[in-house]
């Protein structure tokens, strides 16, 4: 009798294990929801983030943190194919149609990071994204990014 | 005016900035260990700080069109970055340039923070 098969929702936190962040970079916390159309994660900028000052960040900046919860959904769906990841390396590309609803967002504060993606192509995702702050969506846009590793099994 | 991001020059239709980094920069934190590369949104910090210096008041972004990071910034690697005056409706214009050619370019929109919330941005240059 075969061992039953990982859902997708399983290797959310893997994913983010496989982010190249470091310290202060790594603003994804954990892994909510994960799913073939959607991710949604926690996140918050610290403190000693370089872009953190006076205990408040600028609102437009979680273009960043949702930029890393897309590459944990590309990350969740290549272990869910089985493809030997040791880490994603990738960069952002492009940010569209950005709207902040509000100025800044506090430090140290978690936020819910949704992402939808809207197309890959040639190490190209495109994702739709949501940044929420205590039920407040606070900023949307569409970005995106360049993924050097090889995803398909 | 932060050191890595510097005024060289203004004229009636824009700032142009020199900017760099060094390898220990905060910036470079964790981004990444083994291959450090200045966050795009790095980029657009220091622009967005280095503009309000030039216009005299703290700013904020209230849209972005399109941004586009076009090649990875490295540390010591100088970059010239041109930003356009705020038009009437606080729409900004910016390139980033360096020996490889243009790294980012893009269009966002801002606003005056705080009590000058209501002032037009071209009032200050």
């Amino acid at each position: 009798m075969s061992e039953p098969r990982s859902k997708l929702s399983d290797f959310g936190d893997a994913a983010i294990g496989l982010l190249p962040h470091r310290g202060p970079a790594r603003l994804v916390t954990a892994a909510i929801e994960t799913g073939a159309e959607f991710m949604v994660c926690t996140a918050r900028f610290p403190s000693d983030n370089a872009m953190v000052s006076n205990g408040r960040v600028a609102t437009y900046l979680t273009v960043e943190p949702a930029a890393q919860t897309a590459a944990v959904h590309l990350a969740a769906l290549a272990l869910d194919r089985n493809v030997d990841l040791q880490e994603l390396s990738g960069f952002l590309t492009s940010v569209k149609n950005l709207t902040i609803h509000r100025p800044w967002l506090p430090a140290e504060t978690e936020l819910r990071v949704a992402v939808k993606p809207r197309g890959h192509a040639r190490g190209l995702s495109k994702y739709l994204f949501e940044i929420h702050l205590h039920d407040a969506l606070v900023c949307e846009g569409e970005l995106s990014s360049f993924v050097q590793n090889e995803l398909k099994s | 005016m932060d050191p890595r991001c510097i005024e060289i020059e203004r004229t009636d239709a824009e700032f142009r900035y020199r900017l760099e980094l060094a390898e220990g920069d905060a910036y470079f934190e964790g981004h990444f260990p083994d291959q450090p590369v200045l966050p795009g949104v790095g980029q657009l910090h220091l622009l967005t700080q280095a503009l309000s210096q030039s216009l005299g008041q703290a700013v904020h972004w209230t849209k972005a069109h399109s941004v586009r990071f076009r090649k990875p910034i490295l540390p010591e690697s100088p970059c010239e970055l041109t930003v356009q005056h705020p038009d009437a409706e606080g729409e900004v214009r910016f390139q980033i340039h360096s020996e490889e050619g243009l790294m980012a370019d893009g269009r966002f929109t801002i606003a005056a923070t705080a009590q000058d919330q209501g002032q037009k941005m071209t009032d200050h240059v």
